[in-house]
């Protein structure tokens, strides 16, 4: 459940799954990422990269994106933002289905975290 | 510059790397190597005697990266070694950063690093013990290290010296560890600082039974935070570079499991999940994470991770059990057609070819061969070319050749005619391309009776419509399809007018027709998931 973003200049970065789906489905949303980088880059091991330009095209997108936000608040799945902090419930098999949308969200502090470390990177791949 | 001040310079080495909150910080300095102070260079583990150096002197490397300790002795710079201001022929060899060489009598560093241990603390006596190791004071080091061991108590003293060593002299750490399990030493912690050494050593299958066995443990006193963090990200480490190393992707699959084997949490199970998709074995990352949603603690968080890894593993697991299916795995007796009045020859048929016959004694073959080397499957050209070779290969004319869409994708589909005595043999070929193997569907139907009747047919009905003329027969009526000039065969075997699928419907007991018909309910109706179940699954409608 963790994705090591292994940049070309700097020190790793860890995340999340719960933190990276979202991003990855905004940055598609965004059209800054095409539907290959969107798979290579959500899967594990499948040799997502990231290129330099590519890599300051996300923090300039991200950025802008933050701009819309506060910090504590956290960008949903469906790329919607809420303030309200995720809520855990234990899982239940007899439930209809899990809300993935509330579960999967990218925080205020992780996409700030993101943006500088795509500026500064210059490329990275994820491992 | 004072010894304190440069301290707290050098203490920020190791800081970029995001430190775990606690409350004792403490905890942090000892034995995590990232808050150490000083770093020790390339220790060379033996003597090592320059041949430059003096009989009776021996000279080793500076032990530190830092050049600062050597600055502490700054007056005991020699530019050769000199046997008369020392008196066990001891000399560290220093090269300052102004590129000049200079030799330090060892002993003469280990008193100074003795004596500003009283103004710096303790801490500096880790120097001491580098030093003394690496310049072969072998008792003088037990006995530093015997007193650490007293104070912090055995484990966390020998980590915390392996540790110093890891990043520069791994194999001496390994053997610091080695000699302590000797001793009777065990524990979570110690497990994973074995586990970090041994990869550090390039030892990856052993540091990755380490990593299990510190995760497995139960925890103790110098388990922190930290080492959790790292031990993972071992895993997740080796498990990455399992995809190309055949026996680390056994040890990483073993580890996983034992993880897995006793009592474990959700959490646990989903990232053994992941590490195993890692390691590219989608089929224990399935299974993993079906135990993450199995588990009792499992909170939605971890279900909705599970849940995705569960579609993920298995549309990757098809793609892997389609691309590495051994073609001796197929048996071509499991498939049932469902086309009427087709029947199993089973005297004629064996695991990789298959009969069926009706009652005009035409057949169909269903046979496994070796995948087609370098098929453009997408290259309408080259699909002609290779069926106008099949059916020259044959002797034969080729009717028609593309790709049609067969329920488990693209499939190769041509038909030809041979020319027997008076009567035409129409062979409808339908090749499945798979990754290890071709499975290739033949039906063939032969003109019975009065023979020439479709050709006749549609001759007058050509005449009569204009469409044809005594001068255009001749060019155009026997042609290959795609070819005109084409003359590989006798021209009788080429395509007629008449054998234009419009045709069929006016001539349905024509053979032609008949192998187009059956081709048609072939690809359509004909289960080959029986033999092959992890050929794509047609969708219901």
């Amino acid at each position: 459940m963790t994705f090591i973003l292994v940049p070309n200049e700097g020190e790793d970065l860890q995340v999340n799954a719960w933190n990276w789906r979202p991003t990855l489905e905004f940055l598609y949303a965004a059209e800054v990422i095409t539907e290959d980088d969107h798979e290579c880059l959500g899967g594990h091991g499948l040799g997502g990269k990231v290129d330099e330009a590519k890599a300051l095209l996300i923090a300039e997108v991200v950025t802008r994106k933050l701009r819309s936000m506060d910090s504590g608040e956290r960008m949903l799945a469906d790329l919607s933002v809420s303030k309200e902090p995720k809520e855990l419930a234990v899982f239940n098999p007899e439930a209809e289905d899990v809300d993935s949308n509330e579960l999967y969200s990218a925080s205020y502090e992780w996409l700030h975290t993101f943006a500088e470390f795509c500026r500064s990177s210059k490329g990275f791949d994820v491992k | 510059m004072s010894i304190r001040s440069t301290i707290n310079r050098l203490f920020s080495i190791g800081s970029r790397r995001q430190q775990v909150a606690t409350s004792d910080s403490e905890l942090l300095d000892w034995p995590l190597a990232e808050a150490l102070p000083f770093a020790p260079s390339k220790i060379r583990a033996t003597f090592e005697p320059r041949a430059s150096a003096p009989t009776g002197i021996t000279v080793f490397s500076y032990p530190f990266e830092q050049p600062e300790v050597a600055e502490f002795v700054r007056d005991s710079w020699f530019s050769t070694p000199d046997s008369r201001f020392v008196t066990d022929g001891k000399y560290c060899e220093f090269t300052n950063q102004d590129g000049s060489t200079h030799y330090i009598p060892c002993t003469r560093l280990i008193n100074t690093l003795r004596q500003m241990e009283w103004q710096a603390g303790r801490g500096l006596a880790r120097l001491r013990l580098i030093a003394l190791d690496s310049f072969g004071y072998e008792e003088e080091a037990r006995q530093l290290l015997h007193e650490f061991e007293n104070e912090m108590g055995p484990p966390q003293a020998i980590m915390g010296f392996a540790r110093v060593l890891l990043g520069s002299n791994p194999e001496r750490a390994r053997e610091i560890l080695t000699g302590a399990r000797q001793r009777g030493m065990k524990g979570r912690a110690l497990s994973a600082c074995e586990a970090r050494v041994s990869f550090a050593c390039g030892l990856g299958t052993d540091g990755v039974r380490l990593a299990a066995e510190a995760l497995r443990n139960e925890s103790d006193d110098l388990w922190m935070p930290a080492d959790h963090f790292y031990t993972w990200g071992l895993l997740h480490g080796a498990s990455l570079a399992s995809r190309e190393d055949a026996s680390l992707r056994e040890e990483v699959m073993r580890a996983l499991k034992s993880l897995c084997q006793e009592e474990h949490s959700a959490r646990r199970a989903l990232a053994c999940a992941t590490l195993a998709a890692l390691a590219a074995d989608p089929s224990a990352s399935n299974r993993l994470a079906q135990d993450a949603l199995d588990c009792a603690d499992v909170d939605s968080e971890v279900a909705a991770e599970a849940v995705w890894l569960l579609r993920y593993t298995r549309n990757l697991d098809n793609v892997v059990m389609q691309l590495s299916q051994p073609r001796s795995s197929i048996d071509t007796r499991g498939v049932v057609i469902n086309s009427t009045g087709w029947f199993l020859d089973k005297t004629k048929s064996k695991p990789e070819c298959s009969t069926w016959q009706d009652n005009d004694q035409d057949t169909i073959t269903l046979s496994v061969a070796a995948a087609l080397v370098d098929t453009k499957i997408a290259n309408v050209e080259a699909v002609r070319e290779y069926c106008r070779q099949v059916a020259e290969d044959h002797g034969a004319g080729l009717v028609e050749a593309g790709v049609i869409l067969n329920q488990s994708g693209p499939a190769l589909q041509m038909i030809y005619k041979n020319l027997d005595g008076q009567a035409f043999t129409f062979t409808g070929l339908q090749m499945i391309v798979l990754p290890t193997a071709t499975l290739t569907w033949s039906v063939v139907a032969r003109e019975r009776g009065t023979t020439g009747i479709r050709e006749a047919l549609v001759t007058d009905s050509l005449f009569a419509q204009g469409r044809l003329t005594v001068e255009g027969y001749e060019e155009s009526w026997a042609c290959d399809p795609y070819e005109p000039r084409y003359k590989g065969v006798d021209r009788s075997t080429l395509r007629y007018m008449s054998d234009n699928a419009s045709y069929d419907t006016q001539f349905p007991e024509h053979p032609l027709s008949k192998v187009r018909q059956v081709l048609r309910e072939l690809s359509r109706e004909s289960d080959l998931t029986k033999i092959v179940p992890n050929l794509p699954v047609p969708p219901a409608n």
